[in-house]
This record gives structure tokens, sequence and C-alpha cells, in this order.
């Protein structure tokens, strides 16, 4: 494959001016992490008192789990940014991928030192989005928790919905049935539901005086029966290693128990990463021949100015190789075949508004990618298809929908980056989450809704001045509305806005995104082909 | 010949490569502990001769005979140590009809017996050490001690271990001290005699190598110096001798060849002397009939192989060189290796030699190679580090390379010993005495905490640098967050103390030899070897090798056996319905967990019931031959000191 000529130039004032913006932006998302890490309002003194209690903060004791000097990707850090007052970082749950003797596991992990680790809305979402990468991935999972339970005034967004509290001991449950090995270690309390993940787990490790697990806790067992209990006694971890076998192991401290789960993950018998049975074409690495750090002097500081993703896609690929397909034709969307961390992946990426020709040629390559058994990276980066009388004309309706239809039923790995603007059908047809990527990311830059503010400002005017019909709206209510609505969009499209939600699997530094992706990748190269799908009907 | 090398270890090596260098056949013997060892696997045949044993063993004549009739050996080495100066054992080789390879047995005779090595010493005009112990009349021994000469040494004649010694500078000194040293004699003793000696203030310990054929040749092939010594056993030996006037040399020579001379030495053998230092007096100590352990700094400095030379007498032929044509050149140090640990009073030390890396440029005689056992059952020497050099500091400086590159893992040895010994003032200068390691204490560098960082770092740089090419592997520490990963490094040194660390920067170079870290600006080449199956790490460190065990998490984390679970507050109770047959505790006793408590009987089996962690016996409910029901409480234990809230609270 050729290696891409980049015109980007370092020197150039440009960018610089881009360089400045974007390392703002990644001052940002430092910042942010880092709050979820270990910041929020009063959460200084509940991570005293973990600490005091002879407890591990919540990565440190994944880092005791996994391989050492090993990578953990770590998945939507910053979910609940922004919400419950800012009273939840990380939505006090922490989930990602990371190696035990080279198997890949997802881990679930409660952050007790975030409201006690009780469990949120966005928090469910999390763990349920975890469960279904694991599935999809063929993962096994470990529990490390350390949980208050679910989060009871809010008990009404938490425990009825399908794919709340229940659907997430329902995937516990299927999983097993899948074969995926899930192992608890219970480093705190699980209460009512929560007793379910360890009990619904292989093997259960408890840590002395730290794991209780019951149904009812002290104080439902004194309301139901009048007893008093003290909650070792009612569900320590020596009663239930011992008496009642809900555990299966007894750990003195969490070291214990993490150098006993090491030992477990010894006998899963399942394939490291690595050790693929090679229906993915995987060659030798090799690092981009132009720095991933150039990346942000790429991205315009103004986003109207719009970049070309050749350049993005130079930086991210190996070699800097790509090898663009059907290029002299629909050229507003760059497809190619590239490699990431020696993988091979058909590359779909926007260089603009989607027309009728780029949806037919993405709809090609997809199809092409799909006989082939070639995963798909979307680059996402447009305003969407192409509006107008000539574009209708046309039929971008049904070409886009040919593209919506091809990316839908793809059976190939699919990964999608938000690399820049997201919106509409644009969304859907490179394989938004509605779609079912496997993993999705958004960059710090990125934007997410049905259309620019800018658009939305005419549409929604245009609405409502025509709903008021020609009653006296004055100049300064027609202000208000541009200024509600353009308000409402730049809210909505913004990053955080959207992986506070889970909209995502993350924002990510665009210079992670290389490393991120490679990671994913190498999870599908390590699983069995995947089966292809049935043809569709396309509507010519 | 066929030669059958009635030896072990190190020297059967040594010999066999002369000999097969010559074309000789050689045939080794060995004890069980050594079946496996280097020089077995290598020779082409090997004679198992009994048991651990030395005296079923390596010192049973009739077995080594047994061997060499088996074997068809036309020749016996005795090598060095063992039978080597076994009169008895030369002259039943002979008897057998088989070469003895060695002077004949009348020299080991009477070189084996002290009061007649010192009256042939005598009669050739050897001066040995004056002494007096004809009398016990105070008179005689203050006359005696006149004539000896001032200092002069009181010493207990049935003494031992320094009681009942003085020293004398003057003769008006000389009746208190008697006086004390036959109360001090009398009391450790039950034996007030005493013995008075010339007392050397700087005695040095310096022999003569001699070779002699049976045609009345005896040549000399100059000094050793042999002053470093701990309980009479050499450490470190040099050639030639340094800081002798010549006169002391030249007669300590021709006094050794004259003496070899008188009792038609025809092998290699040497001759000790006690010099005194200040004014290069020698005195004839003993005379060794055999090849010397330190022969190989004799033959660094004259370029004579002594085995050879060995060989050819044993064989009846002629030296192939005169006196006129040995030359010297340069200086060689030998250090000893042993499996001691100089840090614990020279403690033994046993194990499995992890890995094993000698420096070029040196000798290196050993009789272990990786994987080799240290069996507790010979003595501790493993190795001797030859260095030689055009001068005497060239090569004392060449064998502190070597020591600083060695890698001898898996075994604590006396290196470091070894490396600190040959930069002391006295050693650096030549001017060490006999008593010198007893005035001189080895005080073991505390560098266990650096040895155990590099390891770490050693460890960590060699598993980065084999990481496979997937980016599960080469993305290293991989984060989206700013999360700083990174568990300590745990490693454990061979105390079993458990060290947590989080390493600095280094490389290992391609070879995976050495350790590269940047200190202070400055460049350091640490020797390391590092082992990634075995998770082991070795790291040469002031000549010392620290070997280091990196245990996995799931090892070094996990319960150990005998861990304190939660105390056990149950009571043991019968699992089925059985006979008491064993109530193996008492009340009061305290138990660990696992300790077994009652034993019962069921189904004409017995099944121990055992306690599941720390308790106190608090009552015993039942005794031997009572059946018991199921879940009947056969023991009760205390309820710890906790209390666990009963009663308080209701």
């Amino acid at each position: 494959m050729r290696v891409f000529e980049s015109r980007a130039d370092p020197h150039s004032p440009e960018f610089r001016t881009n360089c400045e913006a974007y390392a703002e932006r990644i001052r940002v998302l430092r910042e942010r992490q880092q709050v979820a890490l270990e910041g929020g309002p009063g959460r200084e003194r509940s991570i005293a008192r973990h600490l005091s209690r002879g407890k591990i903060m919540v990565r440190d004791r994944i880092d005791c789990v996994i391989d050492e000097g090993t990578p953990f990707l770590e998945l939507s850090t910053l979910s609940g940014w922004g919400q419950y007052e800012d009273s939840a970082p990380g939505a006090g749950i922490v989930t990602g991928i990371g190696l035990v003797h080279g198997v890949p596991y997802m881990f679930i992990a409660n952050d007790a030192t975030v409201k006690g680790g009780s469990l949120l809305p966005v928090s469910i979402k999390k763990h349920v989005r975890a469960q279904d990468i694991a599935l999809e991935n063929e993962l096994g999972v470990i529990y490390l928790v350390d949980s208050g339970g679910a989060f009871l005034p809010m008990q009404d967004e938490i425990f009825p919905d399908k794919d709340d509290f229940g659907g997430s001991f329902y995937r516990q449950a299927r999983m097993s049935a899948a074969g995926l090995p899930q192992l608890s270690v219970v480093l705190g309390g699980c209460t009512a539901g929560g007793a379910y993940v360890p009990a619904l787990s292989d093997e259960v490790i408890m840590v002395e005086g730290i794991g209780r697990i019951f149904l009812g806790g002290p104080p439902i067992v004194k309301a139901a029966l009048g007893e008093v209990v003290e909650p070792d006694e009612l569900g320590g971890a020596v009663v239930h290693t011992r008496t009642s076998g809900v555990s299966d192991y007894l750990a003195q401290t969490e070291h214990q128990a993490y150098g006993k789960l090491r030992e477990l993950c010894l006998a899963v018998n399942k394939r490291r990463v690595g050790e693929g049975p090679g229906w993915l074409d995987v060659a030798e690495p090799e690092a981009p021949r132009y720095a991933p750090e150039e990346i942000f002097g790429i991205i315009s500081a103004d986003d109207r100015i719009p970049f070309d993703v050749h350049e993005i896609v130079a930086r991210l690929v190996d070699g800097s190789r790509f090898s663009a397909w059907k290029p002299e034709w629909g050229d507003s969307m760059v497809c190619g075949f590239a490699r990431i961390w020696g993988h091979l992946v058909g590359v779909i990426a926007n260089q603009g508004i989607i027309f009728n020709e780029e949806a037919l040629k993405t709809t090609h390559f997809i199809e092409l990618c799909e006989q082939r058994r070639v995963p798909l990276l979307f680059l996402q980066n447009t305003s969407g298809y192409m509006v107008g009388k000539d574009s209708e004309a046309r039929g971008i309706a049904k070409d886009g929908a040919k593209m919506v239809s091809a990316v839908a039923n793809a059976t190939v790995p699919k990964y999608t980056v938000l690399i820049g603007g997201s919106y509409g059908a644009g969304n859907y047809g490179m394989c938004g989450r509605g779609f079912n990527p496997r993993f999705l990311f958004a960059w710090p830059n990125s934007r997410i809704a049905t259309m620019a503010a800018k658009t939305a400002q005419t549409v929604l005017i245009d609405i409502r001045l025509a709903g008021m019909k020609g009653a006296g709206t004055t100049e300064e209510e027609i202000e208000a509305l541009r200024r509600e609505v353009a308000e409402q969009y730049e809210t909505q499209s913004d990053p955080y806005y959207a992986t506070s939600r889970l909209w995502d699997d993350g924002l990510i530094d665009p210079t992670h995104t290389r490393d991120a992706l490679g990671l994913c990748l190498a999870l599908a190269a390590r699983q069995d082909a995947p089966e292809p799908g049935p043809g569709i009907v396309y509507r010519m | 010949m066929r030669i059958l090398i009635a030896n072990r270890g190190e020297i059967v090596r040594r010999i066999a490569r002369t000999a097969r260098g010559l074309g000789h056949e050689t045939v080794v013997v060995y004890a069980d502990p050594d079946r496996d060892a280097a020089f077995v696997k290598e020779s082409a045949i090997s004679v198992r001769i009994g048991p651990a044993a030395l005296d079923a063993s390596y010192l049973d004549i009739e077995a080594l005979l047994g061997a060499a009739h088996r074997s068809g050996a036309t020749a016996i080495h005795p090598g060095y140590g063992f039978l080597a100066e076994n009169a008895a054992f030369a002259n039943a080789v002979g008897r057998a009809g088989l070469v003895w390879i060695g002077p004949h047995a009348e020299a080991i005779e009477r070189m084996g017996s002290k009061i007649e090595a010192r009256g042939l010493a005598d009669e050739v005009g050897i001066r040995t050490i004056p002494g007096f112990d004809a009398s016990q009349d105070p008179g005689d021994l203050a006359a005696a001690a006149k004539q000896i000469g001032y200092p002069v040494l009181i010493k207990a004649a049935a003494g031992g271990g320094g009681k009942g010694i003085r020293i004398v500078r003057a003769p008006g000194d000389f009746e208190a001290a008697l006086d004390e040293a036959r109360v001090e004699a009398e009391r450790n003793f039950a034996d007030a005699a005493v013995i008075v000696e010339r007392y050397i203030e700087r005695a040095r310990h310096v022999e003569v190598q001699i070779v002699g054929d049976r045609h009345g040749h005896v040549i000399d092939l100059g000094t050793r110096e042999c002053s470093v010594q701990r309980r009479y056993q050499k450490l470190l030996e040099e050639a030639p001798a340094p800081n002798l006037p010549e006169s002391t040399i030249e007669g300590l020579r021709r006094s050794a060849r004259e003496l070899a001379g008188a009792i038609q030495y025809d092998s290699t053998g040497t001759v000790e002397f006690v010099v005194d230092d200040e004014t290069g007096d020698y005195f004839f100590l003993e005379m060794n009939t055999r090849l010397q352990v330190e022969h190989p700094v004799t033959e660094a400095i004259t370029g004579v192989d002594l085995v050879e030379l060995q060989l050819c007498c044993a064989e009846g032929r002629p030296l192939p060189l005169t006196q006129a044509e040995v030359r010297f050149r340069g200086h060689a140090f030998e250090a000893r290796i042993n499996a001691e640990d100089a840090a614990a009073g020279f403690a033994p030390q046993i194990g499995r030699v992890a890995a094993l890396r000698v420096p070029a440029d040196v000798r290196w005689e050993s009789g272990i190679e990786e994987g080799s056992e240290i069996t507790p059952f010979y003595d501790p020497m493993v190795a001797k580090l030859v260095a030689a050099g055009p001068d005497r500091d060239v090569a004392r400086r060449r064998l502190a390379a070597a020591l600083d590159e060695l890698i001898l893992a898996g075994v604590v040895t006396n290196t470091g010993f070894q490396r600190w010994l040959i930069e002391t003032d006295a050693v650096v200068a030549g001017r060490v005495t006999t008593r010198f390691l007893d005035e001189n204490e080895y005080e073991a560098p505390d560098v266990l905490a650096e040895a155990a960082e590099l390891a770490g770092s050693a460890w960590t740089a060699l598993r980065r640098a084999v990481r496979s090419a997937g980016p599960w592997s080469a993305a290293g520490s991989f984060r989206v967050t700013p999360h700083r990963p990174g568990l300590p490094v745990v490693l454990v040194d061979r105390h079993g103390d458990a060290h947590e660390l989080r390493p600095r920067a280094g490389l290992i170079e391609s070879a995976g030899s050495h350790l590269v870290i940047d200190r202070k600006g400055e460049t350091r080449r640490i020797p390391v070897a590092v082992d990634l199956a075995a998770r082991r790490v070795a790291i040469n460190l002031m000549g010392e090798t620290h070997t280091f065990r990196f245990p996995p998490r799931s090892d070094y984390w996990a319960p150990s056996a005998d861990a304190d679970g939660p105390p056990d507050t149950e009571s043991i109770r019968a699992p089925f319905p059985a006979v008491v047959t064993e109530i193996v505790v008492a009340v009061g006793d305290s138990l660990a967990a696992g300790d077994v408590v009652v034993v019962i009987e069921a189904m004409k089996m017995l099944h121990s019931l055992s306690a599941r962690g720390a308790a106190v016996v608090d009552r015993v409910h039942v005794a031997v031959g009572e059946s018991v029901d199921m879940n009947q409480v056969l023991v009760s234990f205390d309820a710890g000191p906790a209390g666990q809230g009963e009663g308080e609270e209701g």
C-alpha cells in the first residue's frame, strides 16, 4: 500500500493556531477525566474514608488484577458528567478491558468513593453496555463489587425497564450460557439485587471484613422480622464461604483476593489475544509515518473550515499507508483499505456532505468488505445527506437507504469514531450508536445532533413563526427564540453531553485513537470469523 | 594410559583436560550425590563407587580399585584432598599393577609425618620454628626463651582456641606471663604444661612448587603466597610471593629443591614455609606431596602445565625442562569461590546454580555449570578464578574486574568477600599475614536494597524488550485516562524477604547480559542474568551475585498454607455418625488452621477433623470410644478475645 503524502505544513500559522486550540480541548478533557478519577464535590472525604479502611482505589484494583505493563481500555470515563448535580463522576463505576494471563476480560468495577458505589441510571447503562461489549467480543467478565446497590431516590429509572438493572442479570445468565467466564470479587456491599452479581458468577471470592452479600441488609431484616443482626453475621465473607457457599473463596485482604483471582483465571481455558483462528489478515504492526499529534494541527480551530480526512487517516493507520478505493468517484466519501496495529480494515471516512454517489460508493464498499470479511472503520465528519431539489430528484432518500441498510446488515466488526460533526441521517449511515458498532469513540471536537445549531435555528424559528400565524411576533421574541434554540443545540451537541449519556464508549484524545482501535481489532481477531449475513433487499 | 581420576568436581575436569589433550583416556568415579555433576556427565566412562558417605566412596580404596578394574584403567590420579596423600592407597595402586600418578609412597609417608618431616628438614639444614618443650622448669623455660630470642610465645601444650597463650616481648615479662599461661592452661585443659616458641609478629605463608622425576631431577617453579587464610583454609593465592628479599626467595627455592632431592621426590609437590615478613627469615612448615589447589597461579607465570609434568614423571620419563629453562613472566592471582555466606560467618550454602556466566580472559576452574546442584556432602569450593597480568597490580585489577562481571546465581558464594578482600590495603600492598582475617572482619556492603532495585529494573526492562508485536502487548500500559498505572514490582531475595519497588528506567543490552542505566549523567553497565521463564534475576553488585525471584501475584498475594485465617470460633462437630478414636487436643491448646482436633471412625475408615482457623480449645465434650451422632459437638473452641458480641448487647 502506498504511503500517503501529507500536504499539511506543521510550520504554517494555521497549523499552529489549530494546535493551540486543540491543546485547550485536550486540557479540558484531561481535567474532566481527572475529576472522574478522583474529583467531584465531597469526593476527597469519601476517598480518605475508603483508603482509611485499607481499601484500594478502583483503578488500582484493576491494576492489581491485569497483567503488568499491559493496556487497560477504559470505557466511558466521563459517563454522568454534568448530570446528578455533578455528584457522580464516572457514574460510580469503571468499565474497561484488560488482560489476565493474556486473556482479555471486561472489568465491571464499582467505585465506592462515588455515592458509596450506588448505581444511578447511567451507572446501570454503563454496566449493561459493558456486558453487551463482552458478549459481542466474547470476553469473560470480572466483577469487582463494592456497591451500595441501586440509588433508591431514582429507582424508577433504574429498576423496571428493559435494559435496567434486571437486564444486567439477564445478560449475566445469558453470557454464562454463551460460555463466557464470569468471576466476582466481593469488596464491599452486595445488597438486594446486587447480591445476584456474585451469585450469578462462576466463582466468587469474598474479602473478609469488607465484603458482604445479603438480599436484605440488617435494616430490612429488622423491619421485616424484628431480628437485630450484625452485618458480618448476616452476610460476611466467613458466613458465605463456610456456611452458605454463596462464596467459594475467602481472602483476608484485597491483595490476597486479586492473587487468588489471577490463580482462578489460569483455569478458564480461553484464547489469549493474538491467538486468533486467522480469519482476519494481521501483519506486523508499523507506526504511522506521520505523528498522530499532528492531528491537532489538521483539525480546524474554526469548525466551519473543513479539513482533509486523508490527513487524519494517514495519522491513524500503519505506516500512513492507505489504498484509496474508487477515489475518483464520489470523492466526498473516502473509502479504502489500511491496517491498524497490523489488522486489515476498510476505512469509510467523510470528506463532507453525502451525495448520491457517495451513498452508492459507500454501499458498494461495505458490500465488498462484508464479502471479504474485512472489519469496517467509520470516521464520522458529516453534516449529513445532501438536501435540495436536485438531490431529492435524484433519489437521495433511496440511495441513503441503501447505505443505511448495508451498514445495518454488515456482520463484520464495525468501529466508529466521531472525528467531527455527526449530523442527521449521516450519523446513521456512518454507523452511529443505533447501528451497533462494536465500539464507538468520540473526539473532543466532535458534535452530535440532528442538525447543526445554525440550521436548527432557522428551521425551528420558521416552524414557530408558522405556528404563530402572523400574530405580532416582535424581533425581540424571534431573537430570544433564536438564542434559546442555539443554546439547546450547543448544549446537546456538546461531546461531553453525549459521552455523559453513554452515546459513545468514551471521549478520547485523538492521539489515543490508533491504540484504542488496535486493541479493539485484536479482540475481534481473537474470535472466530463472524457469520456472513443473509442477502438484503436494496431499493434501486 | 587410561587414567582413573579418584576425585570429584573441579579437579577431575582439570586433570581430564590435560590428560585427554595428551591422548590419554580418562575414567571418572562418582558417589551418588554427584551422579548428575558436570564432571560425570562430561566423561565418556564413569563408574559409581558408592553412596554419599566418603568412607564408602571417594575414600574407599577397595571401591576405587574395583572401579579401576572394571573400567580397565591402567593408572590412577588421586587429584588433591581425599586419598592424594595416602601412602596406603599409593601402595595399593602399585600392588594392583596400576600406575600411580604421584610421588612414590615412601615420600608420601615420610612427609605425612610432621615429626619426620621436621627431622628431615633439620637434616637438610632447613630451619623450623625454634621451640622448647623439653622441661617445665621455669628456669629452663626462661633460658630457652632467651636462646630462641624474643619475642616468644608461651602456649599450652594441650592448647587450642587461643587459651593459655601469652606473647612475651622482653625477658623481664617472662615470669609473670608464664604464670598466667600456666593458670589458664590448667583451668582450660587441666594440664599446666607449656611450650615456648619463637613468636613471629608478621608471619606469612609462602610455598614453593617443586617437580621431580625418577631420573634424579628436581626443579622448582617459584614461590606462591598463600597468607590469606581463614581457619587454615587458603582463600586467595598469588604467584610469585610479593615483597620478599631476593635472598629469601633464593633460600626458599633452594631449600625446597634440597628437601625434595633428599627424598628422591618424583612428582609435583609443594614445600610450605612460614616467612617472617619483618626479617625475611623463613622456617619449614610442611611438604604437600600432591598437586595443590592453587597450582594454576604457578602455571600462569611459568607457562608450564603441572598436570602434564605429573603424567610425564608418572610414566617414568625425564622432566622435559631444566631449572635453567624455567622462566617467570608476570603475576597471577587465584580466588577460591566457595559456597559460603561470608556475611554470615562463612556458613556453608547449598542450592542449585541458576545462572553461571564467566567473563572472558580469566582462567575458570570449576566443577559446576548452570543447573548444578551444590550438595552439603563435600568441600564448599565450587570454582577458582585465576587472573594473570604483566605485573601484580594488573593481575589484581583483572581479578577485580572479573569478579565484577561474574554471574553465579542461585547459591550464595564468597565472591563479594573476595572482591572486598583484593581491595584491602594489605592485599593491595602485598603485606598480608596469616592473621589478616582474624584481625580484619569482613562486613558485607549493605547493597541488598540497591541490588533489588536494579534487579527490578532489569526484570521490567527485559519484559518490555521481549513484548510481542500485538497492541495488547506492545502498547504497554496504555490508558485513555490520566490514571497512572503501575504496580510495584515485587521481588523476593534469598532470605525470603519481599521487596516492593518501582523500578527506574533501564535498558537491557541486546545480548541480555547487562542492564544499562543512567545515573547522574553517567552510564552504568551492570551484569545481569534474567530468566523470564523461571521468573528470576541475578545481578552482580560489588562482586556478589544477588539472586531474586519474582513471584507471580497469585503466589505472593495468595494466602500461604500456614497463614492466619480468621479464627475458628465454631465447634468441631461430627460430620456423620461415628465412633471417636482419638482426641488429639486438650483444653487450653492453641491451634492453627489445619491442626487435627479429633479422629473419628465410620464405615471402617478413620477421619481427621481439623481446625479451620486459629482456635483455642475451650471444652472437649466426648471421650475416646464414644459413639457420636451427626452434628454432635465434639470439641468447642474459645469465642476468642473479640467475644463475638454475645451477652453484652442482649
